[in-house]
């Protein structure tokens, strides 16, 4: 998704104008607000469900996890209550917060590479890799085999995507931003149109099709601890590698000229954050199908927040996203329970009118 | 004094063209150097292989007698700072935030800005006359300011060189002559400026020294006086010259095409 955002503005205004200067929230202020709203969020999350429970059971159990056994007395709290908070939500809310954080951090990675605000974390390939490698345990029914099959296979086909899409890409030792894009671009389409085609050919039952279908929606109907596990080690990684990366993100929103002459050894470091932004992008879809517009409306409005440095923009990103993700996760299974709508049936209905808004916005600056 | 910046036959090719061809130039600590020539003649090129940003197939650059090639980027990069054409970016960075990336070759993937950093960008920022602007977002300003923010950036990097590649483009005549000014002011201090401009009349007035590109061969070099001679100007861009001298015993340039002589003038006070 890319606009014509990055071109540089044709005429210049002559003089500063005298709308008033965008002011940006400290960032204390924004942590001292995200910071307890995603504990809340959490903590929410695992009490709202299709069973109701109360608040205080959940904090009592949770805390009674964390804490020496003894120190607190489950009297009165069922092995059912329990199980449900502790096996069942507590595992989906983590996932919900690693697969937001991840991809919140992914896209802004992204966005900072094309330079433009309106990329988002699968745009080198990585998202339809991961679709086609899940696809593909599905219909080879390898998925029966283990519960982890499904995630890792989806890790290494969106690892394998971006290193075509990469190889493809570079020419004599250089990848041109734009290449890599387009590369991405017609790389993803050929694996979607392979996803569809294996789907089509294999379809065995409507059950089968069903299931194919809602994963490629997203959702975190029953995610256990094995997914918490398979995600989070690589989210956790990525996330670091990506804050290491923090200042030549910043230089290269400057343009890669620039940026090298700065000091920035240009090609090793679009290789570092590409393989990063793909760690993080794959290992959140892998463990939550396609979850859209995380990656693109969190670190957008957080940089509307406090501005584009990443030092700032990377970890709040992540924060934000982790909250997004949960609080659309409890709006998918408590519309309509027992039933549950699709998690990017979700994130899509509220990111995609943020993201028009954002346009509209952008439009009517233009003509000022 | 002896050059800080030495590139030597310095040939580029980019696909079957040679857009630099042999080029020589010495870039001194104090001197402003001009690189001059028509669109297309390789000053880019020439200042690109100066800053080590594009690898020459040919010849050297070296920096204070060291190869370029056997140089870290960042190595390089603390002392050669570059402008180029197009440094905008579409984000909001705050004038202090924008300055202070040029501080980024100086500073260790994990360190926060330092006091010397901190000294470096309030200087730039003075110097370039932005005090006013600091807290400012870089969205809100126009278009001569970007350009005083994109030098301070240069000159927070405290670079002993500083290559500009038409820094005045698109400015209007005052903001051309503040951001001249300044890379005046950094000269008298030390630093090698080497400029590539299309503003010969500017350049002469200007420069201490002058390069001229033609089809990527250098074809004269020296004081900006002795290179642009009617004759140069005549072989390479094509236009007749005529050299005046100003009140202040300094020449100017005024340029007229051959061709215009034979279309007549349009008529003067026919709005009157």
């Amino acid at each position: 998704m890319i606009t014509s955002a990055g071109a540089a503005p044709a005429a210049l205004p002559r003089t500063s104008t005298d709308r008033p200067v965008r002011e940006r929230i400290r960032p204390a202020l924004f942590y001292s607000v995200v910071v307890p709203g995603l504990f809340l969020a959490a903590v929410a999350g695992v009490v709202v469900g299709s069973t109701s429970l109360e608040w205080s059971m959940v904090v009592q159990v949770l805390a009674s996890k964390v804490v020496p056994a003894g120190w607190i007395d489950l009297g009165g709290i069922t092995r059912a209550d329990e199980a449900i908070v502790w096996m069942i939500r507590l595992p989906r809310v983590l996932v919900a917060a690693i697969v937001g954080a991840g991809l919140a951090t992914a896209g802004a990675m992204m966005q900072s590479l094309f330079r433009n605000p309106l990329a988002e974390p699968s745009l080198t390939g990585v998202g339809p890799g991961a679709v086609f490698g899940a696809v593909t345990v599905f219909v080879t029914g390898w998925g029966a085999a283990s519960v982890v099959a499904l995630p890792l296979a989806s890790i290494a086909s969106a690892l394998l995507a971006l290193l075509l899409v990469y190889t493809i890409a570079t020419r004599g030792g250089t990848t041109p931003i734009t290449t890599l894009l387009l590369t991405g671009i017609a790389v993803g389409a050929l694996l979607t149109a392979m996803s569809s085609l294996l789907i089509s050919i294999n379809i065995v039952t409507w059950q089968a099709a069903q299931e194919i279908v809602f994963w490629m929606m997203g959702g975190l109907d029953s995610r256990t601890w094995a997914h918490v596990w398979i995600s989070a080690p690589f989210v956790l990684v990525g996330f670091c590698a990506a804050l290491l990366q923090a200042r030549t993100l910043d230089v290269l929103l400057l343009g890669e000229e620039t940026a090298a002459s700065l000091g920035v050894d240009i090609e090793p470091a679009k290789r570092l954050l590409v393989v990063t932004s793909a760690v993080l992008t794959g290992a959140s879809v892998a463990v939550a199908g396609l979850v859209g517009f995380v990656g693109l409306v969190v670190p957008h409005a957080i940089r509307l927040l406090l501005g584009p440095t990443h030092r700032t923009l990377l970890p709040a990103s992540a924060l934000a996203g982790a909250a997004f993700v949960i609080l659309c996760d409890l709006v998918a299974r408590t519309v309509r329970p027992p039933a549950e709508i699709r998690l990017g049936v979700v994130t899509a209905l509220c990111g995609a009118p943020f993201f028009l808004m954002l346009l509209v916005r952008r439009l009517r600056a233009e003509q000022e | 004094m002896s050059a800080i910046l030495r590139g030597v036959d310095l040939t580029v090719v980019r696909g079957r063209r040679r857009i630099l061809d042999a080029a020589t130039l010495d870039v001194m600590p104090g001197a402003i150097t001009a690189i001059l020539g028509p669109n297309g003649s390789g000053k880019s090129t020439l200042l690109r292989a100066l800053g080590g940003l594009w690898r020459p197939a040919r010849g050297t650059v070296t920096l204070d007698g060291e190869a370029l090639s056997h140089l870290s980027r960042q190595d390089i990069a603390q002392r050669v700072a570059f402008l180029p054409q197009d440094s905008w970016c579409d984000f909001a960075f705050t004038l202090e935030e924008m300055v202070g990336m040029g501080r980024h070759p100086h500073r260790g993937r994990f360190a926060a800005a330092g006091t010397r950093d901190r000294a470096a960008i309030d200087a730039a920022i003075a110097r370039c006359d932005l005090d006013h602007l600091r807290g400012r977002t870089i969205d809100r300003l126009s278009g001569g300011e970007r350009q005083r923010v994109a030098i301070a950036r240069c000159f927070a990097t405290e670079p002993s060189v500083l290559l500009l590649d038409e820094p005045t483009a698109h400015l209007d005549v005052e903001h051309a002559l503040a951001i001249l000014t300044l890379c005046r002011t950094l000269a008298s201090t030390g630093t090698a400026i080497a400029v590539a401009m299309h503003d010969l009349g500017t350049v002469v007035r200007f420069a201490s020294h002058a390069a001229l590109l033609h089809n990527g061969r250098i074809v004269a070099s020296g004081p900006p006086g002795d290179v642009l001679t009617p004759g140069r100007c005549r072989q390479v861009f094509a236009v007749d010259t005529e050299v005046l001298t100003t009140a202040d015993g300094r020449p100017a340039l005024v340029f007229s095409s051959p061709t215009m002589a034979s279309v007549p003038a349009p008529v003067q006070g026919a709005h009157s």
